[in-house]
């Protein structure tokens, strides 16, 4: 009696779960799916199986262009964000100093408020020094909704045990110079690395910001997948869609090699406090 | 070694002048970069730089135009007013938007709050292995950008999509399900992923439990019931408060599921907000919308972050 009302829960549960797992993976499986099309139409399941789109897009000029710039834009925002955050974590990590908690939370503010706004003040604010239409506005508006991230990687790598092991190190005869090349740097390693890498994902995929700074020439890979999905989702535009999921997925499978994923998403996004 | 060196430089000992350099050099970091106070000021300055220049400057100056008046010619400040938000809030055509908006925030809470709920119950009790299975099935979604996930469900939802064909084919329907274009959609597209923002927060608050608690309650004869209602859930509580308000502000700020799930008389703020920059060009308008916007966000966020120090574990547990 208690067995069967065992199973009876168990068979429950894996169905629960099956359902989740539907639920959470079905729009890209269909998407993968179409992109294998031999038609030229978002058959579901697909008619044929080719990779005719996927060698139609890589050779399409417009495709080709819009990866090249959302990969430049991605590349340069994430290697400045890692500059500033790398270098405000270790101020932070050093500091004491009265309003520190206040400072930090402000700098992870540009992550709780939502992109949309932060992307019309952008906009507003760079129309009025007439630098929209730039890249280097849509770099700049990547930088601040990126730098937060690796700023709060880094700080989470440079622990306490870092500081101890700094102290060691001086207590040794090691000058600071030497102290942060050979301990600081060395443990903050991963969180840096990580934090880039991360910065890069945010920035490749971002809508919200380059939904307003982004040039009629240089339109973002997102931003035109939207444009065309809009219109009409084509078994072309399901293979560069499939393309940029996988490369983003390959990038963060890294983080979660050096770091661990859900360290980077933070406690402050799934946490509240 | 010295045909290499410049005319007029000190020859003898050069490679003793560099070392020379090179220690002052490490002298002078040392002291710029970290023994004088001003260290922490300097590293701490690009990311000062970024959120004053690049962050907080644009948010005021957003405020600012929000309360200027609309001119069709110019971009440039008018006499202030608060004209943009008097409209926003008291025409009835805008109010319907506000109410769709914070109706789409709640069916969307809790939707994921049902789907999640069990879930975080499952991961909290079962091993290693299947929890982190089962975290990396729920963080997916994260991964893959918006755009696609949208155009998945799109092909999923449409007259002729997926989950249409296969009602008609079993025949349980004569003709196709109006989902696309809904507020059903738009629901469905925005659970998918923040799914993710209800499930992790309950199933923290799941996990600081313990099993201990649960195991004293049942061995003093309390059914799993009564062990669930006055033990797990209240002590799950908090997760479920930072998990609703998440998913509330995330779904009253989502602009690419309305947008494309929702159909072109689907209005919410945000995509009315996108049409007065895009298309009516009434910037001060959309600044207006855009701050409503993030005061709704942000008043959620504040009212359940006061309602959850009410019912932090702490006091729960005392009441037990």
């Amino acid at each position: 009696m208690q067995l069967e009302a065992g199973r009876t829960a168990a068979v429950t549960r894996a169905f629960y779960i099956l359902l989740i797992a539907v639920f959470v993976l079905a729009p890209l499986f269909v998407v993968v799916a179409v992109s294998l099309n031999r038609v030229a139409f978002t058959a579901f399941p697909p008619r044929g199986l080719s990779l005719r789109w996927y060698q139609a897009v890589l050779t399409d000029p417009q495709w080709r262009a819009s990866l090249t710039v959302s990969l430049w834009i991605a590349a340069v925002a994430s290697l400045l964000a890692a500059c500033a955050g790398t270098l405000g974590a270790i101020g932070l990590h050093r500091g004491r100093f009265p309003g520190r908690d206040a400072l930090v939370a402000g700098f992870l503010s540009p992550i709780v408020l939502p992109g949309l706004i932060t992307g019309l003040a952008l906009l507003f604010f760079f129309a009025r020094l007439r630098w929209t239409g730039t890249n280097f506005a849509l770099v700049l508006g990547h930088v601040v909704i990126t730098f937060p991230y690796v700023l709060r990687v880094v700080l989470g790598s440079l622990v306490r045990e870092t500081a101890t092991l700094e102290e060691a190190a001086m207590t040794l005869g090691a000058d600071e110079l030497t102290t942060f090349r050979r301990i600081t740097l060395p443990l903050a390693r991963p969180g840096i690395l990580a934090g880039t890498i991360f910065a890069f994902i945010i920035s490749f995929d971002n809508i919200t910001i380059s939904l307003f700074l982004t040039a009629p020439r240089t339109v973002t890979l997102p931003i035109r997948i939207l444009e065309h999905v809009q219109w009409a989702g084509t078994p072309a535009v399901a293979a560069i869609s499939s393309l940029f999921v996988f490369l983003t997925v390959a990038l963060a499978l890294v983080v979660e090699r050096t770091v661990g994923l859900h360290r980077v998403v933070g406690e402050e996004t799934v946490g509240f406090g | 070694m010295s045909n290499v060196i410049p005319r007029g430089w000190p020859t003898g000992r050069p490679d003793r002048l560099l070392r020379l350099a090179a220690r002052a050099l490490r002298r002078l970091a040392n002291a710029v970069l970290f023994r004088s106070r001003a260290s922490t000021l300097i590293q701490l300055s690009p990311g000062l730089l970024i959120l004053v220049a690049l962050f907080a400057l644009p948010l005021l100056f957003l405020a600012w135009v929000s309360l200027w008046r609309h001119s069709p010619n110019s971009f440039g400040p008018t006499p202030l007013t608060l004209e943009n938000y008097r409209r926003f809030l008291f025409d009835g055509f805008f109010l319907r938007s506000i109410l769709r908006t914070l109706q789409l925030g709640i069916v969307t809470t809790l939707v994921t709050l049902a789907l999640g709920y069990p879930l975080a119950l499952i991961m909290a009790r079962s091993t290693a292995r299947v929890r982190g299975f089962l975290l990396v099935l729920v963080l997916t979604p994260l991964m893959v950008s918006v755009v696609v996930r949208v155009f998945g469900w799109m092909v999923i939802l449409g007259d002729t999509g997926l989950i249409n064909k296969a009602l008609l084919a079993l025949g349980l329907i004569d003709q196709p399900l109006r989902i696309m274009n809904t507020m059903a959609a738009v629901v469905i597209g925005l659970a998918q992923v923040e799914f993710a923002f209800m499930v992790l927060p309950i199933f923290s608050a799941l996990l600081g439990v313990g099993r201990s608690l649960e195991e004293a309650a049942a061995t003093l004869g309390a059914s799993p019931w009564r062990v669930f209602r006055h033990v797990v859930l209240p002590l799950s509580l908090p997760g479920v408060a930072a998990g609703s308000a998440l998913v509330f502000s995330l779904s009253v700020s989502a602009f690419v599921q309305p947008q494309l799930l929702g159909g072109s008389s689907f209005f919410v703020m945000t995509t009315l907000m996108y049409q007065q920059i895009t298309a009516t060009l009434n910037w001060p308008f959309g600044a207006a919308i855009g701050f409503i916007i993030l005061g709704t966000a942000l008043l959620t966020l504040i009212l359940l972050g006061v309602a959850m120090r009410k019912i932090s574990p702490r006091r729960a547990g005392h009441a037990t």
